[in-house]
């Protein structure tokens, strides 16, 4: 049984389905890219075990291929277990092993990044202090015990719970949250707009901020802003329903909103926290970008913007930081530009864009364990090839000088250079055949 | 058989830290974080207490502290700021600085009258004096409550409005204010202030709105989303940016008057047509209208970008108190809306129309 699986997992034969398997999902996943948008069609193709058909009307996720991290994963396993199975190390094949463990590395990074990279943006304002940055895309329902003086008790719940529906119940929280209705997307709408649909509650800003839904957008340059209507519910009954939306909380839009709100209702305020008392606690509610807490704080020193002299074009783009970090006691300033990032704590932090005024900052934040794999990886590559090749010509001339020694009467050294090359090609292990 | 054992751990814990990865993304999480703002600012003593490596008045403006006042470290919003401690009490100097104008003049000052809970004013009852802070032309008001005192230089400067602002014990504020004069002349705004005002502060003429911040890639390329097109006529002269604005134009004329053209443009429908000719309505102190009045209100007119409706208003600003003329249009196109607004003096609002309307007509849109 045992030998089976080992058999199985060691053949060639699985590398060429796996190389054809990636090759068609390459193809397939592609073509899908033009009707879902890029960032779909990598989560549903490659950021996946399988690629899951849903049949018109029903709720069955039939997987109808391998998906992008599986076929990366077989592979990898395949590699490693016909390296370890039929490789035995002499100083003849170092460089294929080196060059072996360079795709393995290159593989196993891949995979470790694709599980394990975040990325995010960190938005500072010139003097501002900022420890946390924010997801681009994804949202979280943050429900904030803001009672004690000093620090805030967050209960960040993923926005993919709030699409569920349903009742959110947690031990972190003293009431639960039911979620009464969820746009993926939404657009605000007034009382009197035509929407056939919208969400309206009782409590908060929802009570003339209105939200109707919009389809959801695949684009790459646009992001999903979504809507909820959210009961808190006690044991004894509802506390009250707010609307909660990232229209409320997401830099780029919200301050369209304000001013479009401001205009038609003076006075209310769509950056002002929606909060309510439970059990003579305060809490705070809304769904904001997900954000990602640093042990280290960043303040924007300066934000430069230079131009080509006599032009608009731009020639550098720059932020001139403080870094603090109470817990090692570094303290130190630090310039970010373009090409130039800060690594710091295991994230990068790359100078990624701006709003206009040049009074913010938007930096990448990218933490991504494997990051050094890939270079790695290539470096053993290419010194696995230069090795190999060094291995042969040495082993190559060797035995020509031994042939020339042997039969001096030959004239013509061109002849026997080539025939040995194409008598006897190397071949490695059993010469069964590896991937 | 002698790869069976690392060959199967290996797959499972790959196995396993995949399932707990893909799983962790939907968990609740909870965590204890200090509050934001005491958070910005508790990092501060500490910074301020290696006042050696912090250079707290680096950037974007610096100045000479006169002797006797402390120096606090700026925290999220104040740039600078001061405790004064005189024999007649105590005054707070700030140092702040925002985009845009931050509103008029006017209401600014009734805002810092209601701090010393004065009744606001109006228009003609507004006094200042010049001041200059950096080659800067502002002004200085000066407004006193019954216990307490206000004085405040305002300097508007490269599309940003800057405010110095000393408060406190009225005794205090007195006694402070011929070295918070001094103070102004000392303080010069770094080179590294400021939106370069010729250059509207925008990659190749970026829409603000047109993409959300943070989708460069991370490898330190800009997003720099294209803007729509146009040909901008001759008299109109493009102005700094301002806050939730895309472009603004003056447009000045000695014999018509001032107007200004204001390009905005937001996801959405924001709000709808009705809401927005009601909005503009209600800047100009006309009454709403309801739907079914909405066609006579409007035109329809065919733009670059598609049909655009379009409004014309005469009426009383509502915050400049003058009457005014308004001519605006709303364009949707490519899921976003672009509204154009050109405001001004009747004569010369009446003068541009036709500049205005086939600018909006003519409008290439990305």
């Amino acid at each position: 049984m045992m030998d089976r699986f080992i058999n199985f997992f060691t053949s060639l034969r699985l590398t060429v389905v796996c190389l054809v398997a990636a090759l068609v999902l390459v193809f397939v996943g592609t073509l899908a890219q033009v009707e879902i948008g890029l960032y779909q069609a990598q989560a549903e193709f490659f950021r996946s075990f399988f690629v899951y058909w849903t049949p018109g009307g029903t709720h069955l996720k039939i997987p109808v291929l391998p998906g992008g991290w599986l076929i990366g994963l077989v592979l990898l396993v395949n590699l490693l277990a016909a390296h370890i199975k039929r490789f035995d190390f002499s100083r003849k094949k170092a460089g294929l092993m080196l060059i072996h463990s360079g795709l393995i590395l290159l593989l196993g990074g891949q995979f470790v990044t694709e599980i394990f990279q975040v990325e995010s943006q960190m938005r500072i304002e010139v003097g501002q202090t900022v420890n946390y940055s924010e997801n681009g895309r994804d949202n979280e329902l943050a429900v904030i015990d803001v009672t004690e003086p000093d620090k805030d008790r967050v209960v960040a719940i993923p926005e993919s719970l709030l699409a569920g529906g349903g009742e959110i119940r947690t031990a972190a929280l003293p009431f639960a949250l039911r979620v009464e209705k969820y746009y993926a997307n939404s657009a605000p709408a007034g009382p009197m707009t035509g929407e056939a649909e919208k969400i309206k509650s009782s409590q908060g800003l929802g009570r003339q901020v209105l939200f109707s839904p919009r389809p959801i957008t695949r684009s790459m340059d646009r992001v999903n802003l979504p809507a909820a209507l959210v009961q808190v519910v006690s044991e004894k009954g509802p506390v009250g329903d707010w609307v909660v939306s990232a229209w409320f909380t997401r830099h780029g839009v919200l301050e369209g909103l304000q001013e479009n709100i401001a205009s038609i209702l003076p006075g209310v305020k769509v950056t002002e926290p929606q909060s309510f008392q439970y059990n003579g606690r305060t809490y705070e509610m809304a769904l904001r970008p997900a954000r990602y807490y640093k042990p280290y704080n960043i303040k924007l020193l300066a934000f430069h913007h230079d131009l080509y002299p006599g032009t608009t074009m731009a020639e550098n783009y720059s932020s001139k930081i403080h870094l603090n970090n109470p817990a090692t006691g570094e303290d130190r300033d630090v310039l970010i530009y373009m090409n130039s990032p800060l690594r710091y704590g295991g994230e990068t932090y790359y100078q990624a864009s701006f709003e206009p005024g040049d009074q913010v900052t938007i930096l990448q934040v990218v933490r991504n364990p494997a990051a050094l794999a890939p270079y790695i990886a290539c470096s053993l590559v290419a010194v696995g090839l230069v090795v190999q090749f060094l291995t042969h010509l040495f082993g190559f001339g060797r035995k020509q000088a031994q042939r020339i020694k042997l039969s001096p009467s030959r004239t013509s050294p061109a002849a026997p250079l080539l025939e040995p090359a194409l008598a006897r090609p190397e071949r490695g292990g059993n010469g069964k055949g590896r991937p | 058989m002698k790869v069976s054992h690392p060959f199967v751990a290996w797959v499972a814990a790959a196995l396993l830290a995949g399932a707990w990865r893909v799983d962790a993304n939907d968990q609740i999480q909870v965590y204890t974080v200090p509050k934001e703002h005491p958070a910005i600012q508790s990092a501060q003593p500490q910074m301020a207490a290696g006042a050696a490596g912090i250079p707290v008045n680096s950037a974007p403006v610096r100045w000479t502290t006169p002797a006797g006042w402390r120096e606090m470290p700026p925290d999220g919003i104040r740039l600078g700021s001061f405790v004064v401690q005189g024999q007649g009490g105590k005054a707070e100097v700030a140092i702040t600085s925002f985009p845009g104008s931050v509103g008029t003049e006017l209401d600014n000052v009734n805002r810092w009258r209601g701090e010393l809970q004065l009744a606001p004013i109006g228009e003609s009852e507004l006094s200042a004096q010049a001041v200059t802070v950096d080659s800067c032309e502002g002004k200085l008001f000066d407004m006193a409550g019954a216990a307490a005192r206000t004085v405040v230089a305002m300097i508007p400067r490269n599309g940003n409005s800057w405010f110095i602002k000393m408060k406190g014990d009225s005794a205090a504020v007195a006694e402070a204010k011929p070295a918070f004069l001094e103070f102004l002349k000392s303080v010069r705004f770094g080179a590294d202030e400021g939106p370069a005002a010729a250059t509207a502060g925008m990659a190749g003429g970026a829409d603000p709105h047109a993409g959300l911040p943070g989708f460069a890639n991370p490898h330190g390329e800009l997003a720099a989303p294209e803007g729509p097109k146009w040909n901008v006529p001759a008299q109109w002269v493009e102005t700094p940016p301002r806050a939730m604005i895309f472009k603004s134009f003056s447009i000045a004329d000695d014999a018509k008057g001032k107007a200004e053209v204001t390009v905005s443009s937001f996801p959405g429908d924001v709000g709808g047509v009705l809401n927005n000719v009601n909005r503009w309505r209600g800047q100009l102190g006309q009454a709403p209208v309801g739907a079914e009045q909405l066609a006579g209100v409007t035109e329809t007119v065919q733009t670059a970008g598609g049909p655009a409706t379009v409004v014309d208003f005469t009426g009383t600003d509502a915050k400049s108190g003058r009457p005014e003329r308004m001519v605006a249009a709303i364009v949707p196109h490519g899921g976003k809306t672009w509204f154009y607004k050109l405001m001004g003096e009747g004569a010369a609002v009446t003068k541009q129309k036709d500049s205005f309307v086939n600018f909006v007509k003519t409008v290439q849109y990305p």
